[in-house]
């Protein structure tokens, strides 16, 4: 069994940190996740995952991702987790070697096809098992493992008292879930939008159908839905921060946040606050006290209600989402920033959404760093004063008293 | 030729039936959308009769295993191993290790419902060596045949029965009612229900029990036009799938499904001219489900690939 603990000066310490992975759904948010301290990133290439449809990695991209990523320490995952069709047998060999020439640190896949070929194609790469398989007991993780598959990651039924059984029986690798949307099913066995829409769930295109508006009946026609209007299936978004300490002490090797399609405020933020979260827990777990802090930091990126899933156990109805429309507004990102002159005191950003001079923002960036300001003068790339910035991805200029780095994202701060 | 394999509705049925070749026999703790659960002692006991009627039994271990009930899936198995059974359908690979300790690899028939869409992936399993494959039921009619034709393994499919489309560990409709805060919450507990999407006429089958809850399809998926097909291409077995439907309705899909197969296997002109016989008999079956082709020439749309559609 490895160590997860050990006494440094006489406190103490955890000494194995578990990853904190996060999602990227293209460069620019790669880069965001790691910068914002994410020790790996999962992507999905334009074949055989689950994202294709939103992917924006070409190969090119991925080995740009893979060298910006070995720059900063990283590691980079491909899903390739469809569960294939007769169709799709075709060209994996090819894409494989390719991934793998990238430079990838290891493939996430679900399909034994895939397995199987990676195994043969490219017997180095490192094979994780997808939650689409929604593993969910050490017999089966153990399965895998003999199979070549160095890491499980866990279906999202389990609580954490089932993580932890699991973990000191697994010969795998034990990967968790601990942020982002949730399906309610068992994952890889949804077939509503297949049946629904004749998009394939386990090929990249679930409709969400589980959120839909249902009426609930009685096999006597009697309706059951009518007092709310409607029936919904679907779950509230995973949010894991009371359980990180538990699952940090359960000796799980990766904590896993979902979203490739969220915006690279969603990632700064949330990857922001795991990371300050983790790396809180870890330098005192005796003294750790989880304090509203990173509740109040994750919210001002979250617009979905979150729940902890089935961490704590058998879900109720306080972890199901009806559609009432609870939908907190998130704090509006404004702009990233680019570059600064410290002597003029002038940052370089990218605009990202409406903003006016006279604005209250916060500037936040890596290492959980914040600061505010009034925003007082507005200059466009030519320096050309403006009074309001409403051009998308325009580049400007603003005045900032005191030192932001690229990479630096500026928000409004939240009315209350 | 063609392994007619029921899932029965009672034990009843299974005592009186001798019209097909295999029963689907399982407990309720340790299996997943029976239409009837049986005691160890009653599938006992209907092994008996069975084996007098040169039927088969398997037995449906299916049900998707956590951590803590491990012990209790070792413990069956074992006592499964006594017993002379001609299957375990297993949807859980931890099932698959399990049930090396006890010699019973040979026996395994995977089912996991969704997860076998493709002959590569049925080679493995075949490579495993254990004793058939379920493939999904999401895929076209040309997809099984093309899996059939490679002769990897048995292989089974659905041939007529409800589509479970859903499966949630969540108490989906009680948690419903709970946050109605209606104090009969768990009143429709293991009671079916149905659910009608806002935009759409389909009643989808809900059912809450001890596994969680499930969705089914409104229509019986329904295979008596393709069975000359599911021969030629080597096919081992259908599944006719009781749940939702009574005995009697049960029986008469049966004796449907048995007459075809036996003119097949008489004079295959004859059951190509029935065809249309069958489906007439089918649908005069009072109350029996409507029924359709499933995803047969249904084909799903992949998301991936350079030229991902839509
Ligand atoms: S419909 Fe809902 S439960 Fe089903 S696969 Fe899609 S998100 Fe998951």
């Amino acid at each position: 069994m490895e160590k997860i603990d050990g006494i440094i000066n006489n406190k103490r310490v955890i000494v194995k940190k578990p990853e904190l992975l996060a999602p990227a759904g293209d460069l620019e948010k790669l880069k965001i996740a790691i910068m914002y301290g994410a020790d790996a990133v999962f992507i999905g290439g334009k074949e055989f995952s689950l994202r294709a449809r939103a992917s924006n990695f070409s190969i090119n991209d991925i080995k740009e991702s893979v060298r910006f990523a070995k720059e900063h320490n990283a590691k980079v995952y491909v899903t390739t987790n469809i569960i294939a069709h007769n169709e799709n047998l075709f060209h994996l060999e090819a894409y494989l070697s390719d991934l793998y020439s990238c430079g990838v640190d290891a493939i996430i896949c679900a399909d034994p096809f895939i397995i199987e070929t990676a195994k043969r194609v490219v017997p180095n790469l490192e094979l994780h098992l997808s939650t689409q398989q929604s593993t969910t007991n050490s017999e089966a993780i153990n399965f895998w493992f003999d199979e070549g598959i160095k890491r499980v990651v866990l279906a999202r039924e389990l609580s954490v008292d089932e993580i932890k059984a699991i973990k000191s029986k697994a010969k795998a690798d034990i990967e968790v879930f601990i942020h982002g949307g949730m399906c309610v099913s068992y994952s890889g066995r949804c077939t509503l939008s297949n049946n629904m829409t004749d998009r394939d769930a386990n090929r990249g295109g679930c409709a969400h159908s589980c959120r839909w508006n249902y009426r609930l009946y009685a096999n006597d026609d009697e309706m059951l839905s009518d007092k709310l209007g409607y029936y919904n299936l679907s779950s509230k978004d995973l949010m894991a921060i009371p359980f990180i300490p538990d699952l940090i002490e359960s000796g799980v090797d990766s904590l896993k946040i979902e979203g490739r399609m969220k915006s690279i405020h969603y990632i700064s933020t949330v990857v922001g606050t795991y990371r300050k979260l983790i790396d809180d827990y870890c330098i005192d777990p005796d003294h750790f006290v989880l304090n509203n802090l990173y509740f109040d930091e994750i919210s001002k990126a979250e617009n979905r209600l979150t729940s902890v899933g089935a961490l704590a156990g058998k879900p109720t109805e306080n972890e199901q989402l009806y559609n009432v429309r609870t939908e907190k507004p998130t704090q509006e990102f404004i702009g990233i920033v680019k570059g600064y002159d410290e002597i003029k005191q002038i940052a370089t950003i990218e605009q990202r959404n409406y903003f006016t001079k006279g604005e209250k923002v916060e500037i936040y960036g890596p290492g959980f760093m914040k600061q505010f300001l009034t925003i007082s003068e507005i200059f466009d790339e030519e320096f050309n004063e403006i009074d309001v910035a409403r051009h998308p991805r325009q580049i400007l200029k603003i005045k900032i008293p005191f030192k932001v780095y690229p990479y630096d994202i500026i928000r409004k701060t939240r009315e209350l | 030729m063609l392994e007619l394999i029921v899932s029965p509705t009672s034990y009843n049925l299974v005592e009186n039936c001798d019209l097909c070749d295999a029963f689907i026999l399982g407990e309720e703790q340790y299996s997943l959308r029976l239409a009837h659960y049986f005691s160890f002692e009653e599938i006992v006991d209907l092994m008996n009769i069975c084996k007098n009627r040169k039927q088969k039994i398997y037995i449906a271990v299916n049900k998707i295993v956590h951590e803590d009930e491990l012990d209790k899936i070792d413990k069956y198995l074992s006592k499964l191993s006594g017993l002379d059974i001609d299957g375990i359908i297993f949807g859980d690979l931890g099932v698959y290790n399990l049930a090396r300790k006890y010699n019973l690899v040979n026996k395994l028939i995977y089912n996991p419902e969704t997860y076998v869409t493709n002959y590569e992936s049925v080679e493995f399993f075949a490579k495993k060596g254990i004793k058939k494959v379920s493939i999904a039921k999401e895929i076209t009619l040309d997809d099984v045949l093309l899996i059939g034709s490679k002769e990897l393994i048995d292989i089974d499919i659905l041939g007529h029965g409800a589509l479970n489309m859903f499966h949630s560990m969540r108490d989906l409709v009680t948690n419903y009612f709970k946050f109605l805060k209606d104090e009969n919450a768990n009143k429709y507990h293991n009671e079916q229900l149905y659910l009608i999407e806002e935009i759409r006429e389909e009643k989808y089958p809900i059912l809450e029990d001890q596994n969680g809850t499930h969705v089914f399809s409104e229509k019986d998926l329904c295979t008596i036009k393709y069975l000359d097909k599911f021969i030629e291409n080597h096919i081992y077995g259908i599944r006719i799938d009781g749940i939702f439907k009574s005995d009697e309705e049960l029986i008469n899909i049966i004796e449907i499904y048995r007459l075809a197969i036996n003119d097949y296997r008489l004079n295959k002109q004859l059951y190509i001219d029935k065809k249309a016989k069958y489906l007439e008999n089918l649908e005069n079956i009072e109350n029996i489900r409507p029924f359709y082709e499933g995803f047969l020439f249904k084909k799903t749309i992949y998301k991936g690939g350079e030229n991902g559609k839509n």
